[in-house]
């Protein structure tokens, strides 16, 4: 499979529609938007999250760049970014801005070095992740809440929150006072893994999304090297499917946003095992991509409500419905397509 | 971030924004006034033809050096929190070896010279890898120094079965980082000992000597003793003596005025990258304590101190240092553009060569 994949063709048109149906997703302005939920569709952290994704192609370089740009002129005076113009600024989109400034040369070092300071402000409580909100984004006069108890859940550290804080703080962050929040995080980061070798997230139900970025911000700490990845290799190949993909989260249907994810963490496994199965993942994808060079859509995002610490407590969650308490579609395609591209960029950057 | 000479109410944050611009300024126009800017649109089309010839390179020549490595390239662990920076610079490194070298051949009136040029590429990227490790990965780099050292580099450049014996240890080696580089050093110099043996080769391979010497020696040192500002100049510059030596050895019927005005020219093309080097990453050595000879210079009462200071920074911008290197620079491009359009060197090749170096520096500053 590795080898009938590796003459680079299919794999690189997919790659080039995929690339060529995230360009015309764009909005006039020039950013991504996607996500339908009370506060209106992301445009911040979705853009911020396609331009890391495809950062690299030469196909969307100048696309990418005027993204970034316009992102550098959406900083709030107080350091960080937000998921859309009106709602108040969080630390996982400032991490992801934060990410993606570092696709580009460092033209303002002070909008980076606030952005920076602005995420350390979100390591929360005695476990030392990081949290989507701190007291200082005042969420709660934002969704109506009357008392702290109301969005303890959004206040509390969260493994997918953390895993991209660090990878932001590592490869951006320069002081030493960074690098000891990122080594206390870090520590929590390792001390939530699973007995399976997975990793669970708050925003994102099923396992795939946090497993990808817990190892990935491991991986920019050197953690991998002395972490023994077997068990994570095993379960990720166990829970594959038959035809190559991976269902998760709130479907049980095969879907290319948890498919993509479970590549891309293989990759980074970096084990034969692990090698053999990403490529049938990729396999399905290549087979799965629509016309468009999108990807169908499913719900991926969960929007837990404030309070629940523990998204496992909620029996019920809706599907694609507005409020909290919900598991909602990237209904642009945006996000899937961007992870699915991400994960045939890397796979071929891999090929032999 | 060291200790503060004063209190300032002024943002520290703010110093390095100025840092960042007015080094860029101050760099552009004045080569922009000297003519030897490319536009804009210009270096899209350049930047865009080196990372496809980077990218052939990495499949044509990596490829079979690495073997089963060759992976790792893509590989989102590499070196850590730099992968994003390794690889996409990774193409560039290759593309910049391999001009520089197929330029340096062609002036002297080669042709053919692909064979040279792939061996300048690989060893540019070598360079980089190496750079990479002793800035910024210290325990890799003292793990690497176990298995290379100035003898092993003694017994490369002596015995042609010397990069057998250093392929023999990547058994025990863990790290695909350090089997990636000592891959890359037995390729390079089995390919030395197929084009060289004249006294050519013997100043190619002092050169690597001194290369190697002043890459070690310039490691997690900020202070601003002469010596140090000599290292810091022989770490940037030797490498394209290096390339310029490796042209030579292919050359050898070549007349001695043409040999010198080679040397001269590579010698303003190396310091025009070393002094464009500094001023450019004038922000990220400050943050992470990397030798600049730009900072270094005002930062003599930290000598062996925990880093660089505010007020280092304040004095930096206070006076006309950057200035003062980016007409420096500006020169040494006045200089190469000057020897290059001379009847010493042939045309096409000479013109090539130097949107090749006007190119490059573009690139730098962006």
């Amino acid at each position: 499979m590795w080898d009938s994949l590796n003459d680079g063709k299919v794999v690189g048109t997919a790659i080039a529609k995929a690339g060529d149906y995230l360009l015309a997703q764009r909005s006039r302005d020039g950013l991504w938007r996607d996500f339908s939920t009370l506060a209106g569709a992301s445009s911040d952290w979705v853009t911020a999250y396609v331009c890391v994704a495809v950062g690299g192609l030469d196909l969307t370089r100048s696309a990418v760049t005027g993204a970034i740009r316009r992102l550098y002129f959406r900083q709030r005076p107080n350091g960080g970014w937000s998921y859309n113009k009106s709602v108040p600024t969080d630390c996982d989109t400032t991490a992801w801005v934060l990410c993606a400034l570092a696709e580009m040369p460092m033209w303002r070092p002070s909008a980076i070095e606030r952005a920076v300071r602005y995420i350390i402000r979100h390591q929360a409580g005695p476990t030392k992740g990081f949290a989507t909100y701190a007291p200082s984004d005042r969420i709660e006069r934002f969704i109506g809440a009357f008392g702290p108890e109301v969005t303890v859940g959004w206040h509390s550290a969260h493994v997918c929150v953390t895993a991209v804080a660090l990878q932001s703080l590592l490869e951006l962050g320069a002081s030493t006072d960074e690098g000891a929040a990122a080594e206390r995080a870090l520590n929590y980061l390792q001390a939530c893994r699973s007995c399976r070798g997975l990793w669970e997230s708050y925003w994102w139900p099923g396992e795939a999304y946090a497993t990808y970025h817990a190892l990935k911000a491991l991986a920019a700490a050197d953690r991998l090297r002395t972490l023994d990845l077997r068990s994570t290799v095993n379960s990720l190949c166990d829970n594959q499917l038959g035809n190559g993909a991976w269902s998760g989260g709130a479907s049980t249907e095969p879907h290319a946003f948890s498919t993509a994810l479970n590549v891309l963490a293989l990759l980074l496994c970096e084990h034969r095992d692990a090698l053999q199965a990403a490529a049938r993942g990729i396999d399905w994808l290549i087979r799965n991509q629509c016309q468009s060079g999108s990807w169908q859509i499913a719900p991926i995002l969960r929007i837990p409500p404030p309070m629940v610490e523990d998204p496992c407590t909620v029996d019920d969650w809706r599907l694609n419905e507005i409020g909290t308490g919900v598991i909602i579609e990237d209904r642009n395609g945006i996000f899937t397509t961007a992870t699915s591209l991400r994960a045939l960029t890397v796979f071929r950057a891999m090929s032999v | 971030m060291g200790g503060h000479a004063r209190h300032s109410d002024w943002p520290l944050a703010l110093l390095l924004d100025e840092a960042w611009l007015r080094s860029r300024r101050v760099l552009v126009q004045g080569l922009e006034e000297a003519g030897l800017w490319m536009s804009h649109r210009d270096y899209e089309e350049f930047a865009a033809e080196q990372r496809a010839l980077g990218e052939r390179l990495k499949r044509e020549i990596l490829q079979p050096l690495l073997g089963n490595d060759y992976f790792y390239l893509g590989s989102e662990r590499l070196f850590a929190a730099s992968n994003r920076d390794f690889r996409s610079k990774l193409p560039l490194a290759l593309a910049f070896g391999y001009e520089l070298g197929l330029g340096s051949c062609e002036i002297r009136g080669l042709r053919d010279s692909a064979g040279v040029a792939e061996m300048c590429a690989v060893f540019n990227f070598g360079i980089s890898v190496f750079d990479l490790m002793h800035d910024q990965f210290p325990e890799l780099a003292g793990r690497f120094s176990e298995l290379f050292d100035r003898e092993v580099l003694r017994e490369l450049q002596d015995r042609k079965g010397g990069s057998i014996e250093l392929l023999d240890q990547l058994g025990v080696v863990e790290q695909a980082e350090l089997r990636l580089l000592l891959k890359i050093i037995a390729w390079f110099f089995s390919r030395i000992h197929g084009i060289a043996e004249s006294d050519a080769a013997d100043e190619l391979h002092q050169t690597l000597r001194a290369a190697y010497a002043a890459e070690v020696q310039s490691s997690d040192v900020i202070t601003a003793t002469p010596e140090m500002m000599t290292i810091s100049r022989e770490k940037s510059t030797l490498p394209f003596h290096v390339i310029d030596r490796l042209a030579r050895i292919q050359a050898p019927h070549v007349g001695r005025e043409l040999e010198l005005a080679c040397e001269t020219l590579m010698e303003d093309i190396a310091n025009l990258f070393w002094r464009l080097d500094d001023m450019t990453d004038i922000v990220r050595d400050f943050q992470h304590r990397q030798l600049n000879s730009l900072l270094a210079a005002r930062n003599g009462e930290a000598a062996g101190g925990p880093g660089y200071t505010y007020q280092c920074l304040v004095d930096t911008l206070g006076g006309t240092i950057l200035e003062e290197t980016a007409g420096e620079i500006r020169s040494r491009a006045q200089a190469v553009h000057d020897r290059l359009g001379s009847e010493t060197f042939p045309e096409p090749a000479s013109r090539r060569l130097e949107q090749i170096v006007l190119g490059y520096t573009h690139g730098w500053l962006r």
